[in-house]
């Protein structure tokens, strides 16, 4: 049985939702927007997940949601709404998750964030009419894959002093 | 006094509701942002920010490709360089194919300038099977049905003798290989004229003169060719060059080491020699 390690940092958490911010709304070379990875969901998440009281609030959430569509020029709010619903699924199931082994913490945030991206593109789609992009699903679900990497590096202590 | 778990559960009823407040705004802005079209002026004034923070990313994110390109050719390059090696394996194989089939030729044209030299007595043999021990050398020969060889016969290549035949049967033969342990012919020393008698060694190609007194004037680069005695093979067809001769100080007799003049695992054709010949079959100018 796996849990998470407790202590949080403030610093760390920011600057790791800055550059999860910047990577979310300018994109990563030589990927295509269907293709690009929402790092910050998944920094988000994990911070959520595991800060608690001391995670990423709501309004917090919400601002960057809407930040990262008006910089990538995406439908405004639609990314505001995954995050909420992440930080809401994070709180629900935070005690769980921190409980259970890696391998299910990542079917977990595979689900969940597939799960996410259905909705938001189930809403978009049932307002154009269009089908949902297949493509973007697939490679949602592989980005999820990656949380064990992501929790290392998040979990990771970068201070030259241990405190 | 408030309960804790009452507590839990006015924080959790606060935060769904803060949730659903902020949910309710998404949707909204998502509503307007789709029908309304609100946020598009903002958005592209955004776009501006945007291609200017795109710009001065542009050498990172141009480094950033060129990175990935480097290693997406370098893959490809790696797959094109496998593709040609195996071509180059296919046309080293047909090269060498090539090559054998050139070295054939040549043989069987040699062996056929023999034949026409001295029409009668010969008959053409081909290789079919050949031992795979050292200390045992011959090689089982194929021919023409009732072909009149038989035991005793001699084995030539276009450089000199092979063999002798030492079993016969409807259309094949076994051919004892002059290197073979048991293989012995007499032979005469072309500078000199001194007969002598020469054995194999069991060796490959490998022969030696036994039996051949100190004084004798044997020296290394002689040639030593059958010497036709008895009348029922012919004279003159070399056998082999003298490599080395020594002096062994428990016996009276010379150490002569001979080298056979033809490989039989050189070539698959051959011809018997079923008659008497000329002697002037092998022109020994070829020889070296």
């Amino acid at each position: 049985m796996s849990v998470l390690i407790q202590r949080i940092s403030n610093t760390k958490m920011t600057v790791s939702i800055v550059i999860g911010l910047i990577i979310s709304s300018f994109g990563l070379p030589g990927l295509s927007s269907s293709t690009a990875p929402d790092c910050l969901a998944l920094i988000i998440l994990y911070w959520a997940m595991l800060g608690g009281d001391h995670g990423p609030r709501l309004s917090t959430v919400f601002v960057l949601g809407m930040v990262v569509d008006f910089l990538g020029g995406q439908i405004v709010g639609i990314h505001a709404l995954k995050y909420l619903c992440l930080v809401a699924l994070a709180v629900q199931f935070s005690s769980r998750f921190r409980m259970s082994a890696r391998l299910n913490r990542t079917v977990f945030v595979v689900l969940t964030v597939l799960a996410l991206e259905v909705i938001s593109q189930g809403l978009v789609s049932l307002y154009f009419g269009a089908s949902m992009d297949m493509g973007r699903l697939v490679a949602v679900a592989a980005w999820g894959m990656t949380w064990s990497l992501v929790e290392f590096i998040l979990e990771k202590n970068y201070s030259r002093v241990d405190r | 006094m408030p309960l804790a778990s009452n507590t839990i559960k006015g924080n959790r009823f606060h935060f769904y509701v803060k949730f659903l407040v902020y949910l309710t705004i998404a949707l909204c802005f998502v509503f307007l942002d789709l029908n309304q079209r609100t946020f598009t002026p903002i958005k592209d004034k955004l776009s501006s920010f945007d291609v200017a923070v795109n710009g001065s990313f542009r050498p990172f994110k141009a480094w950033l490709d060129d990175f990935s390109i480097y290693f997406s050719s370098k893959v490809e390059l790696v797959r094109e360089n496998q593709k040609l090696k195996t071509a180059q394996t296919y046309s080293d194989v047909q090269l060498q194919k090539l090559a054998a089939t050139e070295k054939r030729l040549e043989e069987l044209e040699s062996l056929l300038e023999l034949r026409e030299q001295s029409a009668t007595g010969m008959q053409a043999v081909t290789v079919i099977a050949a031992s795979d021990s050292p200390y045992d050398q011959w090689l089982r020969v194929k021919y023409k049905k009732n072909a009149s060889i038989k035991s005793g016969d001699y084995v030539v290549g276009t450089k000199g003798l092979i063999g002798q035949v030492i079993s016969v049967e409807e259309d094949q033969a076994v051919v004892r290989v002059v290197s073979d342990q048991r293989a012995s012919v007499y032979v005469q020393v072309l500078r000199t004229g001194f007969r002598a008698v020469v054995f194999g060694r069991g060796k490959y190609n490998s022969l030696e003169l036994k039996f051949v007194p100190e004084e004798v004037d044997i020296k290394v680069d002689d040639i030593l060719v059958t010497s036709g005695l008895g009348g029922r093979y012919p004279y003159g067809i070399p056998v082999g060059k003298v490599s080395s001769v020594s002096t062994d100080l428990t016996s009276n007799f010379s150490r002569i080491l001979v080298q056979s003049l033809e490989d039989p695992n050189a070539n698959n054709s051959f011809i018997a020699l079923t008659g008497l010949t000329g002697d002037d079959l092998f022109s020994l100018d070829k020889l070296d």
